[in-house]
């Protein structure tokens, strides 16, 4: 009798477990498309931003570079893609350097990614794609640039992190595969071990006080 | 917030070392970046000394002769006429197209680079226009020896740069080079040395294909903080997309932390 008792709460309360179990299993995929779809959502938001000051007719030369630099600026997770950048380097920064790195880093960045969609010319479009979760719940969207010199076009990928209290930030751009992130933490570790950190953060305020390359810059 | 102790000698360590470490790998444990990076992965640039000089060669090169004849090809040429061209000598490499793929055991992908060479040939008047591409959605993919090393299994090997001829590649892919200059035509410089004839094909082909990359090359170059690494690094990850023929492929190269930071509380 007791032994029956005992297998029937037993019974009650595996049941339940798996209850729940099935409720989560349930519940997980819907909360992942829910988190895909909000990040491709923001991410449409923001190429819908840029495309909007690339088809102003009104807007042009510096101004249109300016607004193009801003909505790099709101929509980039600049601080944090610096430490992703300096990687395990950053451990050999002081905090003054680390400072000076990221506010470096940033009107770099910003720089060259607008000058980058400036180039853009009318003919060419930019087509959201797909958009998948990884592992650590970051969220990569795909865009493809289409109707430039390539055929196919070229796929751009942005990787999104989740800011918190809501809302997501790109915090890498991945071109044909390429990572942005990757590309620049080789340069830094370059540089570092080379040359040491003093000279890393020298070339980059270099790189900023430079004007831009005439036949690149706005036309 | 003031740096501790240690961090500042790690710095001050690090510093030296750095400047030895351009003569030579440096075996002491206070560097703690290279001490664990080369516990992780192989150096990918042992050669960096050599590649580093022959790098430089080819950027001046490029900056002070390349670069200006292609900024002059631009200004005689729209780009469509310059996007036909370069079609047309793609369109010249299938034998590489067509062979490689059928070595990586993927002959759908042959029959794809038979169908396109047919039909480019043909209806697209001698590989100048795509039609294949646009009509029939058999889109380019470009394959070469190294590449299949890849898929048999084969890492990249040490960096290597060589003046002209290999602006940046690596052991595995330079030991394709001679396969490659036989079957990928449309991209052979070494067919010009057996028909001397064609030199001028060649330079209007280098000519063209750097005309085609210049504002892009132009930005990364202005974008980057160590040209040399930039190359070396974009080049290593690039390859990896080519061989996984899978633009989502790349990041499995990637270091595991590259998006996460270990945040460990400091030593204090």
């Amino acid at each position: 009798m007791t032994i029956y008792t005992i297998s029937m709460k037993s019974l009650i309360r595996s049941s339940a477990f798996a209850l729940a179990l099935l409720l989560l299993a349930s519940a997980w995929p819907a909360r992942a498309d829910e988190r895909i779809a909000s990040g491709r959502a923001f991410m449409t938001t923001t190429v819908n931003d840029v495309l909007a000051i690339l088809n102003d007719k009104q807007l042009k030369g510096e101004p249109r570079l300016k607004k193009l630099e801003s909505i790099a600026l709101e929509r980039f997770d600049f601080p944090r893609m610096a430490l992703l950048v300096l990687g395990k380097n950053r451990k050999e920064l002081t905090p003054e350097q680390l400072e000076q790195f990221k506010v470096e880093f940033k009107q770099s960045l910003s720089n060259t990614y607008g000058r980058r969609i400036d180039g853009y010319t009318a003919n060419e479009k930019i087509e959201m794609g797909e958009a998948r979760l990884e592992p650590n719940k970051d969220v990569t969207v795909k865009t493809r640039v289409v109707g430039g010199a390539a055929g196919d076009g070229v796929q751009i990928d942005y990787r999104l992190r989740e800011v918190e209290g809501g809302g997501w930030l790109i915090i890498d751009v991945i071109p044909a595969g390429v990572s942005l992130i990757q590309n620049f933490r080789s340069q830094v570790q370059e540089i570092v071990t080379q040359k040491g950190v003093s000279r890393l953060i020298e070339t980059l305020r270099e790189k900023n006080q430079q004007p831009a390359d005439p036949a690149t810059a706005a036309k | 917030m003031r740096a501790p102790r240690t961090l500042v000698l790690a710095m001050l360590a690090s510093v030296g070392i750095g400047c030895a470490s351009a003569s030579g790998p440096a075996p002491d444990a206070t560097d703690a970046t290279q001490a664990t990076e080369s516990a992780e992965a192989p150096n990918p640039d042992p050669w960096r000394g050599f590649n580093r000089a022959m790098f430089t060669v080819n950027d001046s090169l490029d900056r002070w002769l390349l670069g200006p004849v292609a900024r002059g090809w631009i200004f005689v040429t729209p780009e469509t006429v310059r996007v036909h061209i370069e079609q047309f000598f793609d369109n010249l490499n299938f034998p590489g197209y067509f062979v490689q793929p059928l070595l990586q055991g993927d002959p759908k992908q042959s029959g794809v680079a038979l169908a396109r060479f047919g039909v480019n040939t043909t209806v697209g008047l001698a590989g100048f226009f795509d039609p294949a591409n646009h009509y029939l959605g058999l889109s380019r993919r470009p394959e070469d020896m190294g590449q299949t090393f890849g898929v048999w299994g084969s890492g990249p090997g040490p960096f290597l740069v060589l003046p002209v001829v290999l602006p940046a590649s690596n052991v595995r892919d330079a030991s394709g080079f001679p396969v490659d200059s036989v079957l990928n035509i449309g991209d052979s410089q070494v067919i010009s040395y057996v028909v001397p004839g064609l030199w001028p094909v060649t330079l209007l082909r280098t000519i063209n294909r750097r005309a085609l990359v210049d504002r892009d090359l132009r930005e990364l170059r202005a974008g980057s903080l160590d040209w040399y690494s930039a190359v070396r690094d974009g080049y290593l990850q690039r390859r990896e997309v080519l061989i996984r023929n899978d633009l989502d492929g790349g990041q499995e190269t990637r270091s595991d932390d590259l998006y996460d930071l270990d945040e460990e509380p400091d030593p204090e």
